[in-house]
């Protein structure tokens, strides 16, 4: 009996994907160039060459094209002292239905003295009945500076679905020189009041966060609040010591990640001396 | 079946004069972006008011201090004072915006300052020693001056919650504005979620603390930067 007649009379246990990336980006003569790379299934990470204004760009693929309940992703960025890089994704990450296990998904993100790393995925898309639990640890260090987003997706919108069953769980952690600065841990179930609860999701399908962590974050706190006004999406900005911090919820993820890409193309020229535009592969 | 709770009366005097809204720490200054909520049309009356921080409690700072609040006073009831400084630590990051992490610092270090003088304790000097430049939260200050005072964490827990929400209602008693009666038929209202919140965060471990108040985030952030504003939060 071949595995896949097996699996579908639950005489198997569906094969795992147990996939990691884990790459850092080293400096010298104001150059940057890759350090290390590893790379294991369904994970994979491409260079392509950057356009001339923009700096070294990693781009994030998951080759099983979702992950699955039970599937276990592991991403880990390094920005070594000096280093300029953006790390983006090919696409939007699809969370799929779970016959009950759970998805698990790690981000770990280190910036060293002096380097600026961009971390800009596109949005993870959690199915009907998706179980995720997600981790992401960021370490900051004095002099490093940090720009990233995420977006979330509850449901495939466009062909009506919503996130009826299933459950997130969502960690952050941002340490600062080796001390917790700030964190969140979030948790939404399927079908959860919090979606129409205005303390809550308010309405919204989707929700964003971009943050920025530098010495030089107070120069974003207007931009931001300027940009996500101008978007029309319900958002908000705030500045907690060198951290800043933007959320933006809609009904229509569309308009939210047009209002995102907005936001990023305006941080990114803001306060890292970017072009005003989010990275290429942003299909907006 | 009732849970029965005893708490002797020393205990209960201490209690009562550290969740008092008298206690000088300065929580009628603070609205956690209940007056965003109200000038943005979310909280317009009794109804509304109890809705709203029902969910605080339920999904949002009330659950995440409750829980806190109850592994710190585990922590500190068998001293184990390593444990705690990473509960605290906790603490301090899980703010949404700048405001509510003003709340929640600003009130903790003035609650270890009133008490360290009012109620002296070896302990709490040697956790502010021990802390340093390091802030505490109101809900790890409270969790450990309640353990290092024998009070029992599930009556400490229940007035916390409770001081919480009080506050929350005597700010929107001000903001709607509402009268004192409904004011008191709100909190009444309330009491049911207290107890669930506390309840529920009793036996729920650090690693399952899950918010879900993105919206209550917002309304603070968005009072940052509202025209005319009667609170710091």
């Amino acid at each position: 009996m071949n595995v896949a007649i097996a699996q579908g009379l639950g005489l198997a246990a569906p094969q795992r994907g147990d996939g990691a990336a884990d790459l850092s980006f080293v400096a010298a003569d104001g150059v940057t160039r890759l350090g290390r790379l590893y790379q294991r299934a369904p994970c994979r990470v491409l260079f392509p060459r950057p356009e001339p204004d923009e700096p070294m760009t990693a781009v994030t693929i998951t080759t099983s094209g979702g992950i699955a309940g039970g599937d276990r992703l592991s991403i880990a960025i390094a920005a070594e002292s000096g280093a300029q890089a953006l790390v983006a994704s090919q696409a939007a990450e699809k969370i799929y239905r779970s016959d009950g296990s759970v998805a698990r998904l790690r981000v770990e993100i280190a910036v060293a003295p002096g380097a600026a790393l961009e971390y800009l995925p596109q949005d993870t898309i959690l199915f009907d009945r998706a179980r995720l639990e997600r981790e992401t640890e960021l370490a900051i260090e004095p002099g490093g500076r940090l720009l990233a987003c995420d977006m979330v997706v509850f449901g495939r919108r466009a062909r009506g679905e919503r996130f009826d069953d299933g459950e997130f769980r969502d960690r952050w952690t941002l340490n600062r020189a080796g001390r917790m600065a700030w964190a969140e841990r979030g948790r939404i179930a399927g079908g959860d009041r919090a979606f129409d609860h205005p303390g809550g999701l308010g309405g919204a399908a989707a929700m964003a966060l971009v943050l920025y962590a530098g010495e030089d974050a107070e120069a974003g706190l207007d931009p931001a609040r300027v940009l996500i006004e101008r978007a029309g999406v319900r958002g908000g900005a705030t500045l907690m010591g060198d951290l800043l911090l933007a959320r933006l919820f809609d009904p229509d993820p569309a308009r939210l990640r047009l209002a995102l890409a907005d936001l990023v193309a305006g941080l990114r020229a803001a306060l890292l001396g970017r072009p005003a535009r989010p990275p290429r592969l942003w299909q907006c | 079946m009732a849970m029965t709770m005893t708490i002797d009366p020393g205990a209960l005097y201490r209690l009562m004069a550290w969740l008092s809204p008298a206690y000088p720490v300065g929580g009628f200054s603070y609205s956690h972006g209940l007056e965003f909520a109200v000038e943005h049309g979310l909280v317009k009356d009794r109804i509304g008011l109890v809705d709203w921080i029902g969910w605080i409690l339920e999904r949002g700072a009330g659950h995440a201090d409750g829980v806190l609040f109850a592994r710190a006073h585990e922590a500190a009831s068998i001293e184990d004072w390593a444990e705690l400084d990473a509960i605290a630590d906790l603490a301090q990051a899980l703010r949404g915006s700048a405001e509510t992490a003003l709340e929640s610092r600003q009130q903790g270090e003035a609650f270890l300052s009133v008490t360290r003088r009012a109620w002296p304790d070896a302990v709490l000097e040697s956790w502010t020693q021990r802390r340093g430049e390091n802030e505490t939260a109101l809900c790890v200050a409270v969790a450990l001056a309640a353990a290092t005072a024998g009070i029992p964490v599930a009556a400490a827990l229940g007035a916390y919650l409770q001081a919480f929400a009080a506050n929350l209602v005597s700010a929107g008693v001000r903001l709607i504005p509402l009268g004192q009666t409904d004011g008191q038929l709100a909190l009444a209202e309330l009491a049911e979620t207290v107890a669930e919140t506390a309840r529920h965060a009793l036996s729920c471990p650090l690693d399952r603390l899950g918010t879900a108040a993105a919206g209550v985030d917002w309304t603070s952030m968005r009072h940052e930067t509202q025209y005319t504003r009667l609170f710091r939060s």
